[in-house]
């Protein structure tokens, strides 16, 4: 693929990343299929081997995940010029989602009725996150280690210390303990 | 000067923030609290606008306490900050990629954070059940899970303060949990059906 970034091509790029942070809810990871079946199956722009491969890295790396694969698609797509188009239509949606809530809310805080659906969409939501919590700790904690190391990182944050030192931790604990024979 | 807090607070949590969106949240929680911008509660309402918003959890929130700050410019602000650091790195592993992959050193310290954005997913978890189960004993403290300074606080706090606990919201967390073990339904209709229920529930019990 040439990385000449045409007009149209860095504005369907947008277009893309747009519609699919539009329609996806509550996280980074709810994105990946989307991404996939937009670029791979539907416009087979990208091969599966190498939307693999990015997933993979964008996971691995800081940051927000569905920025980093929008960053990684556009990139290979259209270059500096489609990484940023595509990163762009990602968060846009999510930008202007909450600019609108907030300004609708403004004023309502303190009304009785919102304040019982809050009750309600907070409890959901922790629900939520302990299903994900759950099904992260089962597909990534396999072994003693792993679970020593999630508790740890877990202990910095109740302790009152910054989560920064949690992840210090992990890598210092991966440098020293999980070195070659443990990595995949 | 809010510009600046906003830019360093967001463009650190892009640098530090592995493992997505949940566990992010804590490096974000941690930051707003030590600058006082929003109390626990607030926060918690971010997080749970987030399930019913479209896209990343990072981004919503970035905007959300950008906004809280400074307006529509303090959310573009906080929301570019937290990308920025995204585009460096990825460029930069794109440059070194087959260097990057096959670094033992890189990637055992990878292995090692791993396991440990998980500890901050489930620190997560425990901020939303307190903040949204046990409101009373949350705000009547301001004991966020990163404010209490000891274990031991914690501990001793929790449970006296255990009793205590929202009986509407801890009805609709049982319901949401036993309702996502079928698989049968998303997040977002659960959510919704959560605020729903939040309203039905707080009418019929007072």
């Amino acid at each position: 693929m040439s990385k000449f970034s045409g007009l149209s091509d860095t504005l369907s790029l947008f277009g893309a990343f747009f519609k699919i942070g539009f329609f996806t809810f509550g996280g980074g990871l709810a994105m990946i299929p989307f991404i996939e079946d937009e670029f791979v199956a539907h416009r087979r722009l990208i091969s599966k081997d190498e939307m693999n491969e990015m997933v993979v890295l964008s996971q691995t790396l800081p940051g927000v995940v569905a920025i980093n694969v929008s960053i990684f698609v556009g990139h290979k797509r259209a270059g500096l010029v489609g990484a940023i188009c595509a990163a762009l239509g990602t968060a846009l949606p999510a930008l202007l989602a909450i600019v609108l809530i907030l300004a609708l809310l403004q004023g309502f805080e303190d009304n009785v009725y919102v304040k019982m659906v809050f009750v309600g969409i907070k409890a959901a939501s922790a629900a939520l996150i302990l299903d994900t919590v759950i099904r992260l700790a089962q597909r990534n904690l396999r072994g003693t280690a792993y679970w020593i190391v999630a508790a740890l990182g877990l202990l910095v944050v109740l302790l009152g210390f910054s989560a920064a030192w949690s992840v210090v931790l992990g890598a210092i604990v991966g440098l020293a303990f999980f070195h070659s024979s443990k990595v995949k | 000067m809010n510009y600046l807090y906003l830019f360093l607070i967001f463009f650190k949590v892009g640098i530090i923030g592995f493992g997505g969106g949940y566990a992010i949240l804590p490096l974000i929680y941690q930051d707003v609290q030590n600058f006082g911008i929003m109390s626990a509660d607030e926060f918690s309402n971010l997080v749970a606008l987030s399930q019913v918003t479209p896209g990343p959890i990072a981004v919503n929130a970035a905007t959300y306490v950008g906004f809280k700050v400074a307006g529509l410019s303090g959310a573009c602000m906080a929301t570019f900050a937290v990308a920025l650091p995204s585009f460096i790195l990825c460029l930069l592993v794109l440059a070194f990629l087959d260097r990057f992959k096959t670094n033992t050193t890189v990637q055992s310290i990878l292995a090692g954070i791993r396991p440990a954005t998980v500890g901050l997913m489930a620190s997560a978890f425990i901020f939303m059940a307190q903040t949204a189960l046990w409101p009373i004993a949350t705000n009547s403290e301001a004991q966020g899970i990163t404010h209490s300074s000891s274990l031991t606080d914690y501990v001793s706090g929790l449970a006296h303060d255990f009793m205590q606990f929202d009986v509407v919201a801890v009805i609709i967390f049982l319901l949401t949990f036993g309702l996502i073990l079928l698989r049968r339904f998303g997040a977002i209709t659960l959510t919704l059906l959560g605020g729903a229920l939040g309203v039905v529930l707080s009418l019929i019990m007072g």
